[in-house]
């Protein structure tokens, strides 16, 4: 009998964990300022209602219909398509044994924030004193005991986290979904109060509508959609797997992506009017000070601290734990996905793979925990994300919309769901979507051939994908399932 | 036409009156704020109209008796 989720607000809080991470702070805001201000909300809406939405709820119509994990999914279809739904499963954990280090980081910082110990020049505590960072990818250097600690803790969290698998998600996201909107919504309002705050909020939102005509605009937004909203990791479609028999999707769908969305809002809020603070107290311009990415967590949000007038430290703990809680069920929501696919395909008991999956995942991390872990990170995170999810996207895509057919899914949504689904769903799934998917993997493929990423050897990303694809197709070919 | 059909237009002029007559930026905040917020309430409008509400604990069985097929066809006809 099929674990079932306690109640549809335990799974579409799961679903908006899952999606809502740290991306939704530090990636978010800083792509929109990039990329037309204000005017960039107009192609991020179109992507979301456009694909964002509609890969959500061909996720979950998959999931739900064929009641099981990716590659179970795929083999119901057919069995020689098992191996995308490994594919995606092994993308997500390879990605979730990183993402875990970065949690740990988090950990690490908000152990720090209680005495602000970062001190004043916060860029050189981050990458000498707490990273530790080697001169280059070749100088792997040694374990660095407090980062082993954190990874340590972020993996004994997410054992516990999937202990009971979507009975302990359902009462876990409870308190991990909210939390991080209260420590958001904190951070936000601490954040338009400060002084300069206005500035930083103009520089976001001011909308530049010629950036409009720039194809590289929609690109991004479309991108940003994907990314953000944990579509081709495999998780909604075990998530969706867990729904009784007549439990919506596409409203789920539409609750998840607007959730999702304006989180990612309110986040540019709390980081541009931060960011104005910081402008003015260091007498530079916000485009100065702008940052995305790690390096707005970890340096220039504990600098912004730093100039509180009042409260720094408890600040500083607010914004570490909204991290780490914005994580944490994304990093659970990954490995849920690798262990449903484990139990489907090897009818192993859930404790056991519960243990199997967290001890490989936490092995598989050692390697972000050394002096040149940082770069290891940044290499296979642009590898994995640029063409490891993008190919499952377009894989998606392409064998629901024109081998299982996208009617005969939308036509099951359908028959579930509280709204209904026309034939645009249908054009979306099999033209517009895979159209933006293949643009964004060529132009990807077209840089990486110009020159390798950031410097790095070209080979070790390629050397990754490629080990990946082999154990998928390994895995869907090796133990027994029902589908056999 | 009812109330609710003139929602969407009246947020619109509205927005397109904030930019020429206050600052740009305002209008896309409002705009922002609109669309997701605006998605959301309608989102859960839809599903607190089904039989048993939100919660689909208390909702019956999907088959041919259900009830979410009225609430489909009331869907269809808004959207139509």
């Amino acid at each position: 009998m099929r674990e079932r989720w306690d109640s549809r607000s335990a799974f579409v809080l799961a679903a908006i964990g899952s999606a809502i991470g740290l991306g939704n702070v530090w990636r978010f805001p800083y792509i929109a300022y990039q990329n037309g201000g204000g005017a960039f909300l107009i192609p991020y809406f179109v992507a979301m209602i456009t694909a964002g939405i509609p890969l959500l709820i061909l996720e979950f119509g998959l999931g739900h219909k064929m009641s099981g994990s990716a590659p179970f999914s795929f083999a119901r279809i057919a069995k020689r398509y098992e191996w995308i739904g490994w594919f995606a499963l092994l993308i997500a954990f390879g990605i979730v044994t990183y993402y875990a280090v970065i949690m740990g980081w988090c950990f690490g910082y908000l152990y720090h924030a209680f005495s602000l110990a970062w001190g004043k020049d916060v860029s050189s505590f981050f990458y000498k004193d707490f990273l530790h960072l080697s001169s280059g990818i070749g100088e792997i250097g040694g374990i660095n005991p407090h980062i082993l600690i954190g990874l340590a803790l972020t993996w004994i969290a997410i054992y516990f986290c999937i202990i009971k698998g979507v009975k302990s998600v359902g009462r876990v996201v409870l308190i991990t979904v909210p939390l991080p909107w209260l420590c958001l919504i904190i951070l936000a309002i601490r954040g338009i109060t400060l002084p300069g705050a206005l500035e930083g909020i103009k520089y976001y939102l001011t909308p530049n509508f010629a950036a409009l005509t720039r194809p590289q605009v929609w690109l991004a937004a479309y991108a940003q959609i994907f990314f953000s909203l944990s579509i081709g990791f495999g998780i909604m479609i075990a998530y969706a797997s867990y729904l009784p028999k007549n439990s919506d999707i596409n409203n789920n769908a539409v609750i998840t992506g607007f959730s999702n969305c304006l989180t990612s809002y309110i986040a540019g809020f709390a980081v541009f009017s931060s960011l104005g603070y910081l402008a003015l107290m260091t007498k530079k311009s916000v485009a100065d000070v702008a940052a995305g990415g790690p390096g707005l967590a970890f340096i220039s949000y504990p600098t912004i601290i730093n100039l509180l007038p009042f409260g720094a430290a408890v600040f500083g703990v607010i914004f570490f734990l909204m991290l780490l809680t914005l994580g944490i069920d994304s990093a659970f929501s990954l490995v849920e996905a690798a262990v449903a696919g484990g139990m489907d395909r090897w009818r192993i008991s859930r404790k056991v793979t519960n243990i199997a999956v967290c001890v490989i995942g936490f092995l598989g991390g050692l390697i972000y925990t050394t002096d040149a872990g940082l770069y290891i990170l940044d290499v296979v995170d642009h590898f994995l994300s640029n063409f490891g999810l993008v190919l499952v996207g377009l894989l998606e895509c392409l064998i629901i919309g024109y081998v299982l057919k996208a009617k005969v899914l939308r036509e099951y949504v359908n028959s579930i769901s509280e709204f209904r689904l026309g034939p645009a769903w249908d054009f979306s799934i099999r033209f517009l979507t895979p159209g933006v998917l293949i643009l964004l993997l060529s132009l990807n493929l077209i840089e990486r051939i110009k020159s390798p990423y950031g410097g790095y050897p070209g080979w070790i990303g390629w050397v990754v994908l490629l080990l990946i694809f082999i154990i998928a197709l390994l895995f869907a070919r090796i133990g027994r399932s029902d589908v056999d | 036409m009812s109330i609710r059909n003139l929602i969407i237009p009246l947020a619109l002029i509205i927005i397109v009156l904030l930019y020429f007559l206050t600052e740009p930026w305002i209008a896309m905040l409002v705009f922002g704020f609109a669309v997701l917020v605006g998605g959301l309430i309608w989102a859960f409008h839809i599903a607190v109209k089904v039989p048993g509400g939100f919660d689909e604990r208390a909702r019956p069985e999907a088959t041919g008796d259900s009830g979410l097929s009225q609430v489909q066809r009331e869907t269809g006809r808004e959207r139509g």
